[in-house]
């Protein structure tokens, strides 16, 4: 248990203080940072596009499902590389299925993986990195010689060797991702931490007795949090294109189903004569990224304790 | 310009920085180096200049004949050495004379006698003897060089004792050199088809003396291999060799018929297929090793002249693991292959021109003739499938397609995945898709159900297609094996006519074809584009080009 | 500052013993052969095969003999799948390639993304930053394998600026990789920056600078940048070490002999002296960048320079 004070604030130590003070009363944290993040339009668009593909998604695989739309692995060989409209929507591809909805189930597969490889990665990297960084010394530079070590591990053997033992899932999918992603974030966080420790607000955080994890995650993790989400946001497309490589590979999604990453590669092989196939997935991946990043500015920006005052 | 323009007012509104003036080094750079504008036709340029371009796929592992073993490596070893019997312009089944003018054999075929040309020289100026023949087959032999095709040589009598070591003594294996002139040959078995056997690079000769001044007769690795060092004996002697980049071969003053060749040089690229394409396009090549299936559609509309779709003597087709239930039952595998739709896989998948299969071995004109057993008979599919239990392929256990990776293998499992599910129900097949290391070790262990597999003729014979279904052969892999087989191909390698050795091994692919330890999809075609320049490219079942001959006229 | 130095190479020399070790341990336990091919090749020979590059002996003899050639001789062996060139020499043909069309890539993503960041940041939330983010996000959007093919196709095969492929002409044929290259870097680069002067515009000594009336292009090149490139130099020393080490699509499109295309391939062909080499000589890489990294990190914050260099990295 965390045996500092249950005390909401801290004495004024100058800077830094709001972001104490809100991470602590999380809710009104979660408030602010939500009235704040209403005002940025371009952000809340951004949010509803995002929600909107995924609903799309959701919507169209169940319709898929219910026989309402094409089936995504049903082939059509006499209606193969047909251009968009001619009975299919968004095209057929060379084995006659229904683009639209191996972009539907591609989506939740791209989604998936982005999201919860992402979400894994950053826990990681920014524990780690703010634990190297605050403890500091010996711990930090074997924690970072670690790091370094990880940094050159030959990706494409470390997936076949995982492939090997444990066959292809997506959960693997996600550890693969996972253990590679985390590396430039942990820096990252390390750099930040190492900068926030001199400051006074740590100091007063330490002289007031508060326990080493209440440090490094309730007041400098937060304040590192403007770079992590900029790299958060950076790393789902990193990530879904890592997917892609995968699935290359023999890991990740298996044929016949699809996702983002290995529809495009199709794309971009065809794209001479099919175009369609690449511009429909490069499209609705590019959109989302385009989307995610803005999002994540605006998150920033409410997150951010001090942009308040601007 | 506009591309680079558009990211550059961004940077040009912020006041001067570091970065900046990185960036406009860059701009000036470019601007520089587009002076020199890449528009002018490379190719048309060195057709010239008789320097002939051609995409080859793949690095070459080595440039020693008997250490190679890819289709790529083969190529760049023709233009470099010539065997015995070397390789007739536009027909695989003639006999072009190499370094041997003539040859005989014995009435029963186990003894041929070569005899040398007296000009044949290596590209040092020193002449080719039948010693050299003698030394190079007992590299290729030598247990510690340990080369990948040593096998072809154990038609030699005792030549496969010498490779497992269960002779010692080189003198006792068939290949004997009376005098500098004369190569005999004592054969295993008597084989009619000899001289076809010797075309291949595993018989191609090497020069013993460069090979020992950089090591021994067993390195695999020396530098004789290296430009400067490397000696051979065929119309053309390397020239350079950059990893990843090229290799480049150019004329031999020495060869003997130096005068018949027409081109100066040849330039190998290893460049991957879409690469390769791009490479043609942007005139940088006048050959390309391959062509992606969904490319051709695009040559056959815009530019048919460019493209060529011909025969090819191999054989695509998926293993079955037959001691994996339920494929052990041979209905099950015999249903699987009915609802096959052979002739749509080709149409609207391969779209090369591949021939459905009907047998396993490929058909060659005026040679072997697979039986016509493969077909296409959805009902007849279903009818073995109820018989085997599983009516309308209720309870199926279901199986996993093994693919490695790669664009074209995928459509083809995608396409059968789901001719099961229509024609026999059958929704319990899964794709595995594997990297090539990984797929090839689950097969050569038997981990896996159905696996893909294309097989490409070493020379011109059914054999090549029939042996590996033997007991024990180490390219059978699926755990089939049938007593009945190997004796027909027991009995067909001792039959003293061909037409009789054919009608031993088409009674005995009969037997492999209702079996089924395969499901044979197509036959085999190459796709490539070349340019009209080159001359005398003919189409060749085997693929394997004698370069003296093509020219090329700008 | 020369102890500091000293313990980082002894450290450095442990990394590099780990990361041999990595590839080692993983390379054992890939499954297949680096001798296996389409056609099967007869026991004994494989076996023989073995013994000529040394595999027969056990497992520790193994990893010993590669890392004290590594140690004593910088001696990476041979290859398993190419028999005319030691590792050694593969690595020191194809690196130069790789770097130099690296090298140029980050220029040019470096000299682009830092002004697109500093931009976006200055005109936080106004069209201003909407159009520079999302040029700097193309890079980012459009994969590699998309993005290249696209380039040649336009600059190589219709404006025919530049060859579509190869690496003959040295004028020329580094460029139109490069630039496809530096543009994935761009973006992040970009996006780093932005982020980064966000940060750095909210520190109150800028604002008390900006508040004495401070010039905003100084406060923002001088004092703001200073501050504002930190995350980006933690990025940086990873990202330059596998920019230079090469990027296996980018060469494969542009037909290039660089050392990407190597290390893929032998991890491909499991051909495990050529695999440790280029993962070696990545590795020197990211600890020579990570180090300087680390201390231009140092050197460019303020505050970490009062408890001394070694116990501020």
């Amino acid at each position: 248990m965390d045996p500092a004070p249950l005390s909401p604030s801290l004495p004024d130590p100058g800077k830094g203080l709001p972001a104490e003070a809100e991470i602590v009363q999380g809710t009104s944290l979660g408030r602010d940072a939500w009235l704040r993040l209403r005002k940025n339009r371009l952000a809340i668009i951004c949010l509803w596009v995002l929600v909107g593909i995924v609903a799309l998604c959701l919507i169209g695989a169940l319709l898929s499902k219910a026989g309402i739309l094409p089936d995504a692995n049903e082939n059509h060989l006499d209606k193969k590389l047909l251009p968009p409209g001619s009975g299919y929507l968004l095209g057929s591809d060379a084995l006659g299925r229904d683009l639209m909805t191996r972009i539907f189930f591609g989506g939740l597969v791209s989604f998936s993986v982005g999201l919860v490889a992402t979400l894994v990665s950053t826990f990681i990297g920014v524990a780690y990195g703010a634990v190297a960084g605050y403890v500091g010394g010996r711990v930090d530079a074997v924690m970072m010689r670690i790091v370094d070590i990880l940094y050159a591990m030959p990706f494409v053997i470390l997936v076949i060797v995982l492939m090997s033992f444990f066959g292809s899932n997506l959960i693997l999918l996600f550890l693969a991702i996972g253990a590679v992603e985390w590396l430039t974030m942990a820096r990252i966080v390390r750099g930040q931490v190492l900068s926030l420790k001199k400051q006074e607000f740590v100091e007063a955080a330490v002289s007031l007795g508060f326990s080493h994890w209440r440090i490094i995650f309730r007041h400098l993790v937060p304040n590192t949090m403007g770079p992590v989400i900029v790299y958060t946001t950076l790393t789902v497309p990193a990530v879904m294109r890592l997917e892609a490589v995968l699935s290359f590979l023999g890991m990740g999604v298996q044929p016949p189903d699809s996702s983002w990453g290995t529809l495009i590669k199709e794309g971009a092989d065809r794209m001479d004569i099919s175009l369609w196939l690449l511009v429909f997935p490069s499209a609705i991946f590019a959109v989302t990224l385009f989307c995610l990043n803005f999002l994540g500015d605006g998150l920033r920006d409410a997150l951010d304790p001090k942009s308040s005052k601007d | 310009m506009r591309f680079l323009w558009s990211v550059r007012p961004a940077g040009a509104e912020s006041p001067p920085s570091r970065g900046i003036s990185g960036g406009m080094a860059l701009l000036v750079l470019i601007t520089g180096a587009l002076v020199g504008c890449q528009r002018e036709d490379f190719a048309a340029r060195c057709a010239k200049d008789g320097i002939l371009l051609l995409g080859n796929g793949s690095d070459p592992k080595a440039l020693d004949p008997q250490l190679v073993a890819s289709v790529g490596d083969s190529n760049i070893m023709r233009t470099l050495f010539e065997g015995l019997v070397s390789y007739d312009p536009s027909d695989d089944t003639k006999l072009e004379p190499g370094v041997a003018e003539r040859w005989e054999s014995n009435d029963d075929k186990t003894v041929w006698t070569f005899h040398l040309r007296s000009t044949a020289r290596w590209s040092n100026g020193e002449p080719v003897t039948s010693r050299d023949f003698v030394y190079t087959y007992q590299r290729m032999l030598e247990p510690r060089l340990a080369s990948p095709y040593a096998s072809m040589l154990y038609l030699l009598k005792n030549g496969q004792a010498y490779n497992e070591e269960k002779i010692r003594d080189f003198s006792q294996v068939g290949v004997k050199a009376p005098d500098d002139h004369t190569l005999v040959c004592t054969l295993e078995i008597p084989a009619a088809y000899f001289p076809q056997v010797v075309k291949h690079t595993s018989w191609l000769p090497v020069h013993g003396p460069t090979i020992e001044r950089f090591g021994s007769m067993t390195d695999r690795f020396t530098l004789w291999q290296r430009p400067g060092n490397h000696v051979s004996n065929g119309p053309f002697q390397l020239k350079s060799w950059r990893l990843s980049h090229s290799v480049v071969v150019a004329k031999n003053p020495h060869y003997w018929d130096a005068a018949k060749v027409s081109l100066n040089e040849i330039r190998f690229y290893p460049y991957e297929t879409y690469t390769e394409e791009r490479a043609f396009r942007g005139h940088r090549l006048h050959y390309t090793y391959t062509l992606p299936a969904e490319l051709i559609r695009k040559y056959q509309t815009q530019s048919p002249e460019l493209l060529r779709m011909e025969p090819y003597y191999g054989s695509y087709f998926f293993r079955v693991n037959v001691t994996h239930p339920p494929l052990d039952n041979p209905k099950v595998r015999r249903a699987l292959a009915l609802a096959i739709d052979r002739k749509s896989i080709v149409e609207n998948i391969t779209q090369a021109g591949q021939a459905p299969a009907t047998g396993f071995t490929p058909p060659s004109e005026g040679g072997y003739q697979p039986p016509d057993l493969m077909s296409f008979n959805p009902a007849a599919a279903r009818a073995l499938l109820a018989e085997a239990g599983y009516p309308d392929g209720r309870d199926f256990p279901g199986f996993t397609l093994l693919i490695n990776t790669s664009e074209a293998h995928r459509a083809i499992a995608e396409a059968l995945q789901d001719m099961w599910r229509k024609h026999l129900g059958i929704t319990s097949i899964e794709i595995g898709n594997r990297e090539w290391t990984t797929f090839q070790s689950e097969v050569i262990d038997m981990k896996y159900d159905v696996a893909r597999a294309g097989w490409i003729a070493d020379y011109l014979d059914p054999a090549t297609f029939l042996d590996m279904w033997r007991k024990g052969d180490s390219n059978n892999n699926t755990g089939w094996s049938q007593p009945d087989y190997d004796r027909l191909l027991r009995e067909a390698a001792v039959q003293p006519t061909v037409e009789g050795r054919f009608a031993k091994l088409r009674e005995a692919e009969a037997i492999l074809l209702g079996d089924l330890p395969v499901l044979p999809v197509y036959w085999y075609t190459r796709s490539y584009l070349i340019r009209p320049e080159v001359k005398n490219w003919n189409p060749l079942l085997l693929d394997n080009h004698n370069y003296k001959y093509i020219r090329l006229e700008p | 500052m020369a102890r500091f130095i000293l313990s980082r190479l002894f450290q450095s020399l442990v990394v590099l013993v780990g990361i041999y070790t990595l590839v080692f341990v993983l390379m054992k336990l890939s499954p297949g052969s680096p001798f296996a091919g389409e056609k099967a090749v007869p026991a004994h020979v494989l076996e023989r095969m073995r013994s000529y590059y040394g595999l027969d002996q056990s497992l520790p003899v193994q990893w010993w003999r590669g890392l004290s050639n590594y140690l004593f001789h910088l001696d990476g062996g041979i290859p398993l799948k190419k028999d005319g060139f030691t590792v050694n020499e593969i690595i020191a043909e194809s690196l130069p390639v790789s770097a130099l069309v690296g090298g140029v890539g980050l220029l040019f993503a470096l000299g682009t993304g830092i002004p697109l960041g500093v931009f976006a940041a200055a005109r936080k939330n106004r069209v201003g930053d909407y159009v520079a983010s999302s040029l700097a996000l193309v890079g980012i959007c459009l994969p590699t394998f998309v993005i290249a093919p696209l380039a040649i196709a336009w600059f190589a095969l219709d404006l025919g600026w530049f060859a579509p492929v190869g690496w003959d002409d040295p004028r020329a044929d580094w460029i139109l990789p490069s630039l496809v290259l530096g543009l994935f870097y761009m973006g992040y680069i970009a996006r780093i920056t932005r982020g980064g002067m966000l940060e750095a515009l909210n520190q109150d000594y800028i604002r008390t600078a900006l508040s004495k009336g401070l010039s905003e292009g100084r406060v923002l090149f001088v004092h703001a940048l200073r501050h504002g490139l930190l995350p980006l130099v933690s990025y940086l020393g990873p990202a330059t070490a596998g920019i230079l080490a090469g990027s296996f699509v980018v060469e494969t499109v542009f037909g290039l002999p660089g050392l990407g295309m190597h290390t893929v391939a032998a991890a491909r062909d499991r051909d495990q002296p050529l695999l440790t080499g280029s993962i070696m000589t990545y590795g020197v890489l990211v600890l020579f960048f990570n180090f300087l990294s680390d201390i231009v990190q140092y050197w460019m914050n303020p505050r970490l320079r009062g408890g001394g260099l070694a116990a501020s990295l």
